[in-house]
């Protein structure tokens, strides 16, 4: 159990572009491909595989913000994933914001924190920066 | 178990979008060396 461990089963997941561990900073940076279907259980699910544990993760993340049983989400249809929208009060990010992109296509950046994998609550993401990006 | 069941319809109500999905992650890990 090491880094290439981790390294290799990461970048065995059809989808991932790149991986990079450092076990110094204790992190895994994942870049992935467009049109990739991959979601943060699978790659949680290799790194534990590994004898890691998953603890908070920063992503970046395009999708649609969708009003989910009176809660903001964002939806990725796609990959069947949904995240809880927060927002981080240390950000410019606020919850106003993040109403005026419902129905809309944008790309999110936050953090989505450590989550039990018989968890039946969506993931949540505290966003921290929006931006609508119709085109890629 | 509700709030599953609420999300996966929820899901199947939004239209799909090109490129919409994760594209990059930084994931913190905690373990042995």
């Amino acid at each position: 159990m090491c880094a290439h461990a981790v390294r290799v089963a990461v970048k065995k997941i059809d989808g991932i572009d790149s991986v990079q561990v450092s076990l110094n900073r204790g992190v895994v940076v994942i870049r992935l491909k467009p049109e990739n279907r991959v979601t943060l259980e699978q790659l949680r699910e290799a790194i534990r595989r590994n004898g890691f544990t998953p603890k908070e993760a920063d992503v970046r993340a395009r999708g649609t913000v969708v009003q989910d049983s009176g809660h903001l989400a964002l939806a990725l249809p796609g990959i069947g994933a949904a995240f809880r929208l927060t927002v981080d009060s240390q950000a410019p990010a606020t919850i106003g914001e993040l109403e005026r992109v419902r129905g809309q296509v944008v790309t999110l950046e936050g953090r989505v924190r450590e989550t039990a994998r018989w968890a039946t609550a969506l993931p949540s993401l505290e966003a921290h920066a929006i931006s609508k990006d119709a085109a890629r | 178990m509700k709030r599953t069941a609420l999300t996966l319809a929820m899901l199947w109500l939004v239209p799909g979008v090109a490129g919409a999905q994760l594209q990059e992650i930084r994931q913190t890990i905690f373990g042995m060396d």
